[in-house]
């Protein structure tokens, strides 16, 4: 967690596209929030360009912990609205970004419950081998 | 009804195992939850190769979302979601942080 559910239309995006995407959805979500990127996921969706919502290019849910300020929040959606777009070579205006709090006490990765927002030190101590070893 | 959500990585084992793991999936919430296999219902999405990535890397992640009832206490909520993780390990072989798992209060969003 943060898991970054972004659905594109279909054959809308290369490879290289949505691994820069993912990247952005690295620096951004940490940038705003000073999480750690080792367990930021962006997983993508592909679905016929009429099943988009609001006709979209890309949608983009970011499921995130609970805690985050509401000037947080805005800043991921607008930056990261901004560099799908620019990933995408589309207006920010065909990208939406919405953001959806989830309790740390409801999530489990890496064996433990996620700790909350900025008690992340000590449980990153522990899960050292994480999917940055891959 | 009980639902699940597992999205997993095209090709990799959790996919294989998709049988073995709706069969434990069943099995432990009919233990925790007193769920009826037969009416447990779980929605398996696969990702293509390509389109899922960790920390800006590809992923080898599993992601398992599961509606638990409104307001299930912790002493619940954490073993079940411990377990599930332990399933998915003993099942597929994957580390541990490679599992994410979500216990949802109420129906679930997606």
């Amino acid at each position: 967690m943060p898991l970054y559910r972004c659905a594109v239309q279909e054959g809308r995006t290369t490879r290289a596209q949505r691994e820069q995407i993912a990247k952005e959805v690295v620096r951004v979500h940490c940038g705003v929030t000073a999480a750690p990127p080792s367990f930021v996921h962006a997983f993508f969706t592909e679905y016929p360009a009429s099943e988009m919502p609001g006709g979209k290019v890309a949608f983009v849910l970011g499921s995130i912990r609970q805690g985050r300020t509401d000037e947080q929040k805005a800043q991921i959606a607008s930056d990261l609205g901004e560099s799908v777009a620019t990933a995408l070579g589309c207006s920010p205006a065909e990208v939406a970004v919405v953001t959806a709090d989830v309790p740390s006490k409801w999530i489990m990765e890496g064996g433990e419950l996620l700790p909350e927002p900025g008690e992340e030190a000590e449980w990153l101590e522990r899960h050292r081998e994480g999917p940055d070893a891959h | 009804m009980a639902e699940y959500v597992c999205i997993i990585q095209e090709g990799q084992e959790a996919e294989r195992q998709k049988d073995a793991l709706s069969a434990a999936l069943k099995k432990l919430g009919q233990e925790a939850f007193g769920d009826d296999p037969a009416q447990t219902e779980i929605d398996w999405r696969v990702i293509k190769p390509d389109f899922a990535w960790t920390a800006g890397e590809p992923s080898h992640s599993s992601v398992v979302i599961r509606s638990v009832p409104v307001g299930l206490p912790n002493e619940r909520r954490e073993p079940f979601l411990r377990a599930v993780g332990e399933l998915f390990v003993e099942h597929t072989g994957c580390h541990i942080n490679d599992v994410v798992i979500t216990a949802w209060d109420g129906p679930l969003p997606v």
